[in-house]
């Protein structure tokens, strides 16, 4: 019972990043139009920033700053490129986007692996990841770090904050409109480009709050672990059903607490196998992804 | 009314899609205050026209002039912002939002007064007041269009391009979307209207033009044109 609820916290927490992750990743299908497949692998380099940062300056701030900084330019930077191939999107087929996407994501995984730090992972100090003041919650085997509690509240607030955007103001409208049918937005007079870069605008930032985040609860970071989160984040999003916001919700948190329960109950080392397995035949059994697709290719 | 001033050109306009000619050498005229139904079949070149007016295709060449401006070329957005509105053809709305979303979006560039104009298309359509949360996909077809045209009226446009607007409802509704295009062009709207329920539009147009594979091979008053035997026997099947 003990490991049960310990890893049902560690699988909320990480589960968490899978949620932010994925709602990034579906913010860019829906409303940018484009597969960025590299998104998580552009977090990760953000962390990398974060890291150098801190290392260079001591200063725990300026790392959680520069870590964002970094996810919105990113996306800021790259935006021109793919909004090319969404303006072509009447003679380009969307894929060409995740073929971009992927090779931004080796180009980035490349540049991680050869030059910081030698290409070793890079771990963060204590005085980020707070893991010198010990467990905030402890009894028995069960205990809760404070990156597990950040992580989790950071999260939630997040995710309200994005909804509320979404349905409550005047640019979730426009992105919901483009959502449901780019060409319909246009005739009323939504301009396409100009609001599909405020989308990259708020996933970079929504990227970069992931990059600390993940920095605090995972206190380490290596070059690979952005395609390792590449393919999750595209297994949720098409297992929850492209495009399906609440349903990223969902399945983000269930995939972090079943991986949780098997480095619990299993070897920690066969998780991702194990929950490929299990992702793979939910996807057999429901093609369309468990809450239905939101986004009909055709339309793109 | 003031009905000299004029609202639309169009001037030698020519539209293709790759190889396909869709609109070839258009002339048009909207004077301030008109009606003016655009005739013709199915591929006819109305929904083109009325895009190509709007920003969403470039014409190879011709010009369009929008309250005295040149506007050809430039972005729909742009068109929006200066007072032109399309009421497109078909779904038309956007089902998955709710009926006041699909409003606000009509008021996305604006935002002035939105309140008064809620009011105001509330008044024109008073079901759409009720049904506020509802989801426009769970609307019937007729107040989807009903729809469709109060979200035309939230962005304060002069004029409206109104496609087809009874294609696929019924007798009894198609009548009152013809007393509310009266209705709005009587209180100052001018309107572009492309109909194939040609009969009906040309008693509350002022003019028209008959359009056949892209070119304009008729115009004329409302009256003539519904005395042309030609007309008639084309499209009135009389």
């Amino acid at each position: 019972m003990n490991v049960l609820t310990a890893q049902f916290f560690n699988g909320l927490a990480i589960g968490s990043i899978y949620v932010l992750l994925a709602t990034g990743f579906n913010l860019l299908l829906l409303v940018a139009r484009i597969i960025h497949f590299a998104f998580p692998v552009a977090v990760v380099f953000s962390m990398y920033i974060s890291w150098i940062l801190i290392t260079l300056t001591g200063n725990v701030l300026a790392g959680i700053a520069g870590g964002i900084v970094s996810a919105v330019l990113i996306n800021m930077l790259t935006a021109p490129m793919f909004q090319h191939i969404m303006n072509k999107r009447e003679s380009v087929d969307i894929n060409t986007t995740m073929v971009l996407s992927m090779g931004l994501g080796m180009i980035i995984t490349d540049i991680l692996s050869h030059t910081f730090n030698q290409g070793f992972p890079i771990a963060f100090p204590d005085t980020l990841t707070g893991n010198d003041k010990g467990a905030l919650i402890s009894s028995g085997l069960i205990s809760i770090s404070r990156g597990q509690i950040l992580t989790l509240a950071v999260g939630v607030v997040f995710v309200v904050i994005l909804f509320q955007l979404l349905y409550k103001s005047r640019i979730g409208r426009a992105f919901r409109a483009i959502a449901e049918d780019p060409n319909e937005a246009k005739l009323v007079g939504i301009p396409l480009l100009k609001t599909g870069l405020k989308s990259y605008a708020l996933t970079g930032l929504l990227g970069g709050v992931t990059a600390v985040l993940m920095s605090v609860l995972l206190g380490s970071a290596s070059a690979g672990l952005g395609d390792q989160l590449g393919h999750k984040v595209l297994a949720v999003s098409i297992i929850a059903g492209l495009g399906n916001l609440t349903g990223g919700l969902i399945v983000g948190l269930l995939l972090g607490i079943l991986e949780a329960l098997i480095q619990g109950y299993f070897a920690g080392s066969w998780s991702n196998a194990i929950s490929f397995a299990v992702m793979l035949i939910v996807i057999l059994a429901k093609p369309r992804g468990i809450f239905g697709l939101k986004l009909r290719f055709q339309e793109i | 009314m003031e009905r000299n001033k004029p609202m639309l050109k169009v001037r030698n306009v020519s539209v293709a899609y790759g190889h396909i000619t869709a609109l070839n050498k258009i002339n048009l005229d909207v004077f301030q205050g008109e009606i003016i139904v655009l005739i013709g079949a199915n591929g006819a070149g109305k929904t083109s026209l009325m895009e190509t007016v709007l920003g969403a295709h470039v014409p190879e060449n011709g010009e369009i002039e929008f309250k005295g401006k040149t506007i050809q070329g430039i972005s729909t957005d742009k068109n929006v912002r200066q007072g032109l509105f399309l009421v497109p053809e078909g779904r038309g709305v956007f089902s998955t939002m709710s009926v006041l979303d699909n409003l606000l979006l009509g008021a996305h560039h604006n935002r002035r007064k939105t309140p008064e104009k809620l009011e105001l298309v509330f008044d024109y359509f008073p079901i759409l007041s009720e049904r506020q949360t509802q989801i426009a996909g769970t609307l019937s077809g007729g107040e989807r269009r009903m729809l469709a045209l109060a979200r035309a009226l939230m962005s304060s446009p002069d004029m409206i391009l109104v496609d087809e607007p009874s294609l696929g409802l019924a007798p009894l509704v198609v009548n009152d979307i013809f007393k509310i295009l009266t209705r709005l062009n009587r209180e100052g709207y001018s309107i572009l209207l492309s109909e194939q329920n040609i009969h009906k539009a040309l008693k509350i147009a002022h003019r028209g033009y008959v359009l056949e594979t892209g070119r304009i091979v008729k115009s004329g008053t409302a009256e003539n044109l519904l005395n042309d035997p030609a007309v008639k026997e084309a499209y009135l099947g009389v």
